[in-house]
């Protein structure tokens, strides 16, 4: 296992780079140059013509690269053009909310997938089932922006519970209760994406360990059925169903861009769109940057943890 | 056939000092650090028109054999001449020339089908590849290769699913035929098939062979089939041959230990012909990466001596050829 | 020792029977695309998803004809509630909306079928090169898609989108270039353990060339879980671009895409006080999404290899 565990990081060295070259390629495309994206623009255009001789803005393409990648490790993420801020100081500002949405949404979603799962699977082919299937379906299928149009439409404009966007009440403290109150919609919007797909997972999950031997042992030995479907069932379904949720990482952060936007939620999703709108290259790349490290992260995390849980992993 | 005929002709396949290995990777940068060694220096010759039956455990080996004349898989040392040539340098390219001599049929006959083409595509397509007839005739070619199975010819436009696992035996004999083969590795055709249907294709395959003047490496995993259909039998045990002998020489004399094994796990019919000594074998088949010193047998050999330890016997260049330190008489 | 056995009939089994075997002439077996077709329509939810695919597509065909105004055309209705003229009333600066939902649906259609189509080529290609040829081949190409599939989906196109410049074609582009990854993944892992079967080396024994065997023989056998898939797909691609078009980074005004006419309902007093102009393309967004995946759920029923036989 161990080597596994090794032989999976070293795995991740060449995509990481891989990733870093993707980026700046897609840079490339853009008008400007990466390097000039670099340099921070409060100084002075002399300054600024000497640092561009210094940066070598005339080398070939893979110099550039390297001097990128040189700023990159020193942390230097490039200078926003709308804020004239380091990008890094604008992501450190931003960061901790996205967290906090992508946190509770995959928390809510398999809280509605779980339960929701097991009695599609326990029931069936019944009524529930196919219940359960058409909702799950629904929650696939649905555009997180329709759905948070149509929540605000119901929640906060026909109806004033809930707040229509931001995090904090204007002109008030906030607090963790304001906070948690603006919460509500956003995550449930991206809840119910999670939720969607999840609810078939660990429904087909829950039907493949339900049928095997062992349970039906446990039923033999005259254990309730409630016993049998939580405590021996579900224990094994779940291994699966966490490491999937590993995978839903990247598609959190695409919703995270649409969900923040509508609901005006300030984080990396809604600074990406502003960038985006605002065409501030260096700040748009280095979100999608940071996006994809994320996601190789988190995926090599899933993958150990998985070997890890599932002693029948095969580690060549 | 006469007493001297094997040696003064001339053989079809000469398979000289034979090693298929297949590496072992571990570790964090996939070292290898070792090798299976499936086939590990073997030594034999296929007659023209003769039916060599090849018999082991599962795992001996056998089949990688019979995969590596055929270049399924790649040969790690020594040589096989296939027709006076030297095949086992081959590239796939080579190979191209001699693929219309050389055929297989496999053991397993529902994955041996491609389930989503029809039989006389099946049959249809080795004779366009190598373009064997003019177009116009190949419809009639592969009615004929049906009839020849014993199939009617009124099965072409069926897909494999519809046929029972004797019928896609049949089939996969009539795809090794298409070509119009000299020698046919027959790799378990009949292990995968219900006794009633065994005995069914084993005829065919006599049939063919007289018809078709056809030469045979028949592996099997016992004594049983071989028996029925082979001129010659040759015993495999963990990568190596012990035995070479005819038939009837296997049969009657065997002189390996392990051939007297395998010959007691074969039923005999009539219960006062049972010999009363039973060899049974002990322990497993020991692994091939690391076989054992000496005399592979020997951790299994129930008349083994201080000799098989140490020293790795020889098989014998006679013409019942046995590589034991203590044959049996 | 061990016995006389010399006889010379086959063992455990009694000579020459007649070669017939279990006779099955007349009957023939239901092949294999009747089966699938006949298990897809089981699947109810599929049939419905199907149904309303159709229309959809009739609909994109016919809208010059089904269209009760010219999507482009200026009314003198401004924000006009619906009406007996304008059934799903006019937009902020008076075009037909229903005109407009009606051919809008030629986007989401063309959107959903080229890119689709575009990278299941490539990634069937890709992926099954890799699992066929594998070594260095494989591993070079898996850490591609491995690079690829690190990129959040939306977020990437997005931001290349922006970049490129925003319209039909760079849409369908970027999605078509961008989609490969997961097929080529899906293709080399049934490509690795099809060429395992007895019917490829049959095939390489004879002599047939390896890219036959490699689209001739193997890959149709890979088809099913690429079908699966290609549906699937289409659904994420139709919303796709109705994200991008929303946000203003997809399909751009004159032309009407489903999300593009979301775009205005952005600000809270069309949200509020005309929901004529975005619920009607929200359900339509979810109800083709819906139907295909519907579809793509009937398929993976109907085509999945446990449940044959």
């Amino acid at each position: 296992m161990f080597v596994y565990i090794v032989r999976r990081i070293l795995i991740s060295i060449p995509v990481l780079l891989g990733i870093t070259i993707v980026n700046f390629l897609i840079i490339n495309m853009a008008p400007g140059s990466p390097v000039d994206m670099m340099v921070d623009p409060n100084i002075s255009a002399e300054q600024l013509e000497l640092r561009k001789e210094q940066l070598g803005l005339n080398d070939p393409l893979w110099m550039q690269y390297l001097t990128w990648m040189g700023n990159l490790l020193q942390g230097n993420l490039g200078y926003s053009l709308s804020s004239f801020e380091p990008v890094s100081t604008l992501i450190g500002e931003r960061i901790g909310p996205t967290v906090a949405l992508m946190g509770a949404s995959i928390v809510v979603g398999v809280l509605i997938a779980v339960p929701f799962g097991i009695i599609s699977a326990t029931r069936q082919y019944s009524k529930w089932d196919y219940l359960m299937t058409t909702g799950s379906f629904l929650g696939i299928s649905i555009p997180n922006f329709f759905l948070g149009l149509g929540l605000i439409y119901i929640f906060a404009l026909k109806n004033p519970w809930l707040p229509s966007g931001g995090m904090t009440t204007l002109g008030t403290e906030g607090g963790i209760v304001d906070t948690l109150y603006h919460m509500v919609l956003p995550v449930f919007v991206l809840a119910i994406g999670i939720a969607g797909k999840k609810i078939r997972y660990v429904r087909a999950s829950m039907l493949e360990i339900l049928g095997q031997d062992y349970l039906r042992t446990a039923r033999a030995k005259g254990l309730r059925e409630f016993v049998v479907t939580n405590r021996h069932a579900l224990r094994n379904a779940l291994i699966p169903i966490i490491t999937v949720v590993g995978m839903e990482i990247p598609l959190l952060l695409g919703g995270a861009v649409i969900t923040e936007q509508i609901f005006q939620w300030p984080g990396i999703g809604q600074l990406t769109m502003q960038s985006i709108m605002s065409r501030d290259y260096p700040t748009m790349m280095a979100l999608n940057l940071l996006a994809a490290v994320m996601v190789l992260f988190s995926n090599l995390v899933m993958d150990i943890l998985y070997s890890v849980a599932d002693p029948r992993i095969k580690y060549n | 056939m006469k007493k001297n005929s094997i040696s003064e002709q001339v053989p079809i396949l000469q398979v000289e000092q034979l090693k298929t290995y297949y590496p072992i990777r571990k570790g964090i940068f996939s070292r290898t650090v070792g090798h299976v060694k499936a086939v590990d220096d073997v030594t034999f010759s296929i007659y023209p028109g003769e039916t060599l039956g090849l018999v082991g455990e599962s795992g001996c080996g056998k089949s990688t054999i019979g995969k590596t004349i055929i270049r399924l898989e790649q040969p790690t040392e020594g040589e096989i001449l296939f027709d006076g040539q030297s095949i086992s340098a081959f590239s796939l390219k080579e190979m191209q020339g001699i693929r219309t001599d050389l055929q297989i049929i496999f053991q397993d006959p529902y994955s041996s089908l491609n389930p989503r083409k029809r039989v006389e595509d099946i049959l249809a397509e080795p004779l366009q590849v190598h373009q064997l007839l003019p177009k116009h005739e190949i419809p009639r070619q592969v009615e004929k290769l049906l009839e020849k199975v014993g199939l009617p010819k009124s099965y072409k436009d069926r897909y494999p699913h519809e046929f029972s696992g004797g019928q896609r035996q049949r089939i996969g004999i009539a795809r090794a035929l298409s070509l119009n083969p000299k020698l046919i590795i027959c790799d378990e055709p009949v292990s995968a098939l219900d006794v009633s249907i065994q005995a069914q294709i084993l005829n065919l395959l006599k049939d063919l062979q007289h018809e078709m003047g056809l030469t045979y490496l028949f592996i099997a995993h016992g004594l049983g089939a071989v028996k029925y259909i082979s001129d010659r039998i040759a015993v495999m045990y963990l990568g190596k041959i012990v035995e070479i002998a005819k038939t009837k020489e296997i049969f009657e004399h065997p002189k390996h230990p392990y051939t007297q094994v395998l010959l007691n796990a074969y039923p005999v019919p009539n219960p006062r012909l049972r010999s009363k000594e039973r060899i049974i074998v002990q322990g497993d088949l020991p692994s091939p990466v690391n076989p054992p010193n000496g005399c592979r047998f020997h951790t299994r050999c129930p008349y083994v001596q201080a000799v098989c330890r140490e020293k790795e016997p020889v098989l014998s260049s006679d013409e019942h050829a046995v590589a034991c330190h203590f044959p049996l008489a | 020792m061990t016995g006389i056995r010399t006889e010379t009939q086959p063992p455990s089994v009694q000579g020459n029977t007649p070669i017939t075997e279990v006779e099955m002439e007349g009957q023939r077996k239901e092949t294999y695309s009747r089966m699938i077709a006949r298990r897809f329509l089981k699947h109810r939810l599929a049939v419905v998803g199907l149904g309303i695919l159709a229309i959809i597509t009739l609909m994109a065909i016919f809208a010059p004809f089904l269209a009760p105004h010219d999507p482009y055309e200026v009314t003198e209705v401004f924000e006009g509630e619906p009406s007996a003229e304008h059934w799903l009333g006019t937009d902020q600066i008076g075009r037909d909306v229903l005109s407009r939902l009606i051919y809008a649906s030629r986007v989401s259609l063309v959107v959903g079928v080229v890119a689709v189509a575009i990278y299941i080529a490539i990634g069937t290609i890709v992926g099954a090169v890799a699992g066929y040829f594998g070594g260095w081949i494989d591993m070079v190409i898996m850490r591609i898609t491995d690079i690829f599939m690190s990129f959040p989906f939306f977020m990437i196109i997005l931001v290349i989108v922006s970049v490129v410049g925003s319209s039909l074609t760079n849409v369908i582009l970027v999605l078509g270039l961008l989609g490969w990854p997961s097929v080529a993944r899906l293709v080399r892992g049934s490509v690795l353990s099809l060429k395992q079967l007895d019917f490829v080396k049959a095939g390489i024994a004879l002599g047939i060339s390896t890219p036959r065997i490699l689209f001739g023989h193997i890959l149709p056998n890979a088809i099913a879980p690429i079908l699966v898939n290609a549906t699937f797909g289409m659904a994420g691609a139709v919303m796709t671009e109705a994200a991008l078009s929303f946000l203003g980074m997809g399909v751009k005004a004159p032309m009407a895409s489903w999300g593009n006419m979301l775009t205005d309902a952005q600000s809270l007093s069309v949200l509020t006080d005309q929901p004529w102009l975005w619920v009607p393309p929200g359900v339509m967004i979810l109800v083709s999404v819906l139907a295909i995946n519907f579809i793509g759920d009937g398929l993976r029923d109907a085509l999945d290899p446990k449940a044959l036989k």
